[in-house]
């Protein structure tokens, strides 16, 4: 059997079980640990342990036994007295299972399709994983005898990744036992997770680690763990071309439109506010002239009274001089646009500009005049200049928007013979690697060492980034990095003046990763930023696979699937078993009644990107159409490839995801409508995190400054977003466990995270039925619900209906009913 | 002149909403059994019809004009009576009735006066749910059986 059988199968079962609500790990010094449910802890286990045995060389016929029976070493933690543990009282168990317990076992393993010796192999290997811890256990091994010695290091090699505190505990244990084998163990760290920027390096790292000879191991939020039989040193000028070559491909997959949008800045201020994205690919520039042929400056503008002066004072009059003067203005904005395209794209300047005087049938000298006009050029100089340009062109009579489509297609074609000097992204990719250690075999390869700058002394003139405390170069944008550009902050002196260049500063790192975040749409001031780190960090190939799936699932509903639809809270409500899901995410659309439409317009996705089912083929899909490639993709069925690279980057209306093996950044549009208190919006933005647990298998860290770098965090629970104190003090009155603001999704909490997620989303969905019969709250939105009895807001909602039990009030009464006693049962008891 | 500070302290320790929870629920339970034998004159579904001589229970709990079981008890069979459909009353009705208003005043002799106005209100809105959750069930299964 398939290790993808099992995990799938096994998923299900130990949900079932309620091992998603059992503590296998928790952490009395937060720092040193994370806190683990059962669920994953076996899982992990499990796919760590089956990788080793692939290393390992562990014949063929003793995987399966070896993967189920690591599902269940820690099978006596399900006890109640290892549950009570962290909270005090309990008492930690052996290994050796009681009577009821191997039967249980026993039952759980024949589910999973296991029979004979393999059974017994696995149930073996259960119980010799890892040292005894109580004598009972040392009598129990020794009755058993010993287990074939590469199985054993598997075994153990899986529960010691699994249980990793932090990547100092490489070299003892697991450095020794894959040492035996001829393996070298490395890892490579990021000081700083970025978001997007920290994702391109971590794929473009463990590319050339691969290439190196490094088989990845193990995926953390700041890393990842390799082990390899060769293993050359990594040089800087690799890392380099890794992470410039990450980043073209990064920008390569961007639809044109959206790189030209995120590159142009205001056609009277910074012309071109992200230079390095015209550098960095020629699409860009395409894109950048398609975006600003759409726009009114040149489309449609609005002369001044100055040029229509002077242009009525050269000789038009009526009509006819509105015409030539929105001509005017439409040529000089072009030239403005393309003035600055020159000055970034500096090689092929000459070939350029000869090309464009021949498209256009103008003479060099004509062209070069017509580029020295700016924004402050005078009304009279810019009509003197543009006119005999017209004249020359003979675009004076032309009709105005074909003369715009002329001068555009001249431009772009112009455009397109410009290519970038020098080297692409330099000081960030400096900074990337100032931020970046890499690790092997007991040797640290830091190819730069930033330390240099302390030994030598800091000096208290430079600029610090007022998001990571870098060396600043750039003035913060508003439109990039959020409201507060140009507001008081504890880097300025007090009291001056605030505008122009005295407005806080970022270093290019923080600007590169604002400037990827707003090519995916991203709007500091109107998005959140959820990071979701996986569960199942043993198997980025599965966890991805499937995020991958439900990821494209996400994007592809426009009413179904999207966290902020109240059809799939309704879903919700009545029970997602996140296992089915990662099994088939297509049956979460069928129960939407959505799965058509999200099936067809997959199809026309996957038709407009590949063009021809051939390139499908190539990637080891099979499909006589296009909808049945779509239904595969959304299957789960599609190669692992084709999912990586349609899902690396997904937008939809709402938000956009990135996704690599170590974590996902979800940008999605705040919850709530938008005068609602911020203390309701918090809540929401909780039960969207909480919902990302549940549906994605993994934990999610909300933080509070959006743009911010963190260090990597440690789960101690199943999600934690910025709480007001009262609300958290509110949250732990109904019963919910706040470790470090993590929600506890223990089942000893009178209010486990998934519980406390049905409780919120019920009062969504009141919160939702309300306004629509007219009878909300106001502004206190979700607290307003959460705050009175239900009995309460039943009165409100009756009378607003007026005749509630009449017709089609029935119904409504009855489901507006079955929310409230959701929220009841769990919120209200 | 600095004036003293003065700290307001109750003597009895009141209990949490937590520990009388499942009073609460027992006496919501009590009054909304009763109900089911009150008929009103005529159907309509606003809170004041729904809970009927309740509401005039809670509140006459509430305002503090009756102490004495009896008289309470006294009370709400006169409102019953002079609202519902017959003015029978059986005697199962009036058993719940009674032990509900036993287990309402040995909660009121337990709190203070500002946590017994919230818990009447609690009871008051708990008992208007139920009551409302059987008026949709019994309109959802009227409307089944007219289909069939």
């Amino acid at each position: 059997m398939v290790p993808e059988e099992l995990l799938y199968r096994a998923l299900d079962l130990l949900w079932r079980r309620g091992w998603h609500r059992k503590i296998a790990k928790y952490a009395q010094a937060p720092h040193t640990a994370r806190w683990q449910p059962l669920l994953y802890h076996a899982i992990n286990s499990a796919l760590a342990a089956h990788k080793a045995a692939q290393l390992l060389h562990v014949p063929e016929d003793q995987l399966a036994p070896l993967f189920a029976g690591m599902l269940i070493h820690d099978y006596t933690k399900t006890r109640q007295g290892f549950q009570e543990l962290p909270s005090g009282g309990g008492e930690a168990p052996g290994k050796t299972l009681s009577p009821g317990e191997e039967a249980e076992a026993r039952r759980l393993l024949e589910e999973l399709g296991l029979s004979g010796e393999e059974l017994e192999l696995a149930l073996k290997v259960a119980l010799l994983n890892e040292s005894p811890g109580k004598p009972v256990d040392l009598v129990r091994q020794f009755s058993v005898g010993p287990l074939p010695e590469r199985l054993r290091d598997a075994a153990v090699l899986g529960d010691l990744l699994a249980s990793l505190k932090g990547y100092w505990e490489l070299p003892g244990r697991i450095g020794e036992i894959l040492g035996r084998y001829g393996y070298r163990l490395a890892y490579h760290r990021v000081s700083q997770v970025r978001g997007v920027v920290t994702q391109i390096v971590h794929r473009a790292v463990a590319r050339l680690m691969e290439e190196k000879g490094f088989t990845p191991l193990l995926y953390l939020a700041d890393g990842i763990v390799y082990a390899g039989k060769e293993g050359a040193a990594v040089s800087e000028e690799e890392l380099r071309r890794a992470v410039e070559e990450g980043l073209r491909g990064f920008l390569d997959s961007m639809e044109p439109e959206a790189l030209g949008q995120a590159a142009f800045g205001n056609i009277v201020q910074t012309v071109i506010r992200a230079p390095e994205l015209l550098k960095a690919s020629p699409r860009a520039v395409e894109g950048l002239w398609g975006y600003v042929g759409g726009q009114r400056f040149i489309r449609d503008p609005s002369p001044s009274d100055r040029v229509m002066e002077a242009v009525e004072a050269a000789g038009f009059s009526g009509p006819g001089a509105e015409d030539v003067a929105a001509k005017v203005v439409s040529v000089k904005n072009i030239s403005i646009v393309f003035k600055e395209v020159l000055r970034i794209l500096e090689e092929g300047r000459e070939e350029a500009l000869s090309g464009l005087a021949e498209a256009l049938g103008v003479s060099r000298e004509r062209l070069e005049q017509l580029l020295t006009v700016g924004n402050t050029t005078s009304a009279e100089k810019l009509v003197s200049i543009i006119l005999p340009f017209l004249r020359e062109t003979g675009l004076l009579h032309e009709d105005h928007d074909k003369l715009v489509d002329r001068l555009l297609r001249a431009v772009e074609e112009a455009s397109r013979r410009l290519r970038a000097g020098g080297e692409l992204f330099r000081d960030e990719i400096s900074l990337i690697l100032g931020e970046l250690y890499i690790w092997v075999d007991g040797r640290s390869i830091v190819p730069r060492r930033p330390e240099a700058v302390y030994e030598k002394g800091k000096d208290d003139r430079v600029k610090v980034c007022f998001l990571c405390g870098a060396p600043a170069s750039y003035g913060a944008i508003a439109s990039l990095t959020g409201d507060g550009a140009e507001s008081f902050h504890n880097l300025r002196a007090g009291g001056e003046h605030t505008g122009g260049q005295n407005r806080a500063w970022i270093c290019p790192l923080c600007r590169l990763e604002a400037m990827l975040r707003n090519l995916l749409g991203y709007d500091t001031n109107r998005y959140d930023v959820y990071y979701v780190l996986p569960a199942i960090a043993m198997a980025p190939g599965y966890a991805g696979r499937y995020w991958a799936v439900l990821v494209h699932a996400l994007s592809s509903g426009e009413g179904g699937f999207s966290l902020h639809s109240p059809r799939f809270w309704e879903r919700y409500l009545e029970g997602i078993n996140p296992a089915e899901v990662a099994r088939n995410p297509l049956r979460l659309h069928e129960a939407l009644g959505d799965a058509e439409a999200a099936v067809s317009r997959l199809a026309e996705r996957l038709k407009a990107r590949y063009g021809d089912l051939a390139v499908l083929r190539d990637f080891g899909l099979e499909a006589s159409d296009w909808r049945e490639a779509a239904e595969k993709v959304l299957r789960g069925e599609a190669p692992p490839e084709l999912l990586e690279e349609l899902s690396a980057v997904v937008s939809g209306s709402d938000y956009a995801a990135v996704l690599s093996g170590n974590y996902m950044v979800v940008m999605a549009i705040a919850p709530g409508a938008r005068d609602e208190a911020e203390a309701s919006k918090m809540l929401r933005r909780l039960n969207r995190a909480l919902m990302l647990y549940t549906l994605f298998h993994a934990f999610v860290y909300v933080p509070g400054e959006k743009m911010s770098p963190f260090p990597e965090p440690r789960p101690l629970g199943a999600a934690k977003v910025p709480l007001k104190a009262d609300l958290a003090a509110m949250l732990r009155a109904r019963g919910v466990v706040l470790r470090d603001g993590w929600v506890g999704f223990e089942e000893t909490a009178r209010l486990p995270a998934d519980e406390l997620s049905k409780a919120l989303t019920a009062a969504e969905l009141v919160v939702y039925e309300l306004s629509r019969a007219r009878a909300g709250y106001g502004n206190s939105g979700l607290l307003g619900v959460l705050s009175r009895p239900p009995g309460m807001i039943l009165a409100r909602y009756a009378s607003a209906l007026g005749a509630p039990l009449a017709g089609r009030n029935r119904e409504r009464s009855r489901v507006f009913l079955r929310y409230l006693d959701v929220l009841e049962e769990r919120w209200w008891m | 002149m600095s004036r003293p500070i003065v700290v307001m302290r109750e003597k009895v320790r009141a209990p949490g909403m937590e520990e009388i929870r499942g009073e609460v629920a027992e006496i919501v339970s009590l009054l909304d059994r009763y109900l089911d034998h009150y008929v009103p004159r005529q159907y309509t579904f606003s809170k004041h019809s729904l809970l009927g001589p309740v509401g005039k229970l809670l509140g006459v709990l509430e305002s503090g004009k009756l102490y004495d079981k009896e008289a309470i008890v006294g009370y709400v069979i006169n409102v019953h009576r002079n609202t519902a459909r017959s003015d029978y009353i059986s005697p199962e009705a009036l058993a719940v009735l009674e032990e509900a208003v036993e287990k309402l005043l040995a909660l009121r002799s337990r709190l203070p006066s500002r946590v017994w106005i919230r818990v009447l209100r609690e009871i008051d809105y708990a008992v208007y749910k139920a009551r409302f959750k059987k008026a949709v069930e019994r309109a959802s299964s009227k409307k089944e059986g007219g289909e069939q």
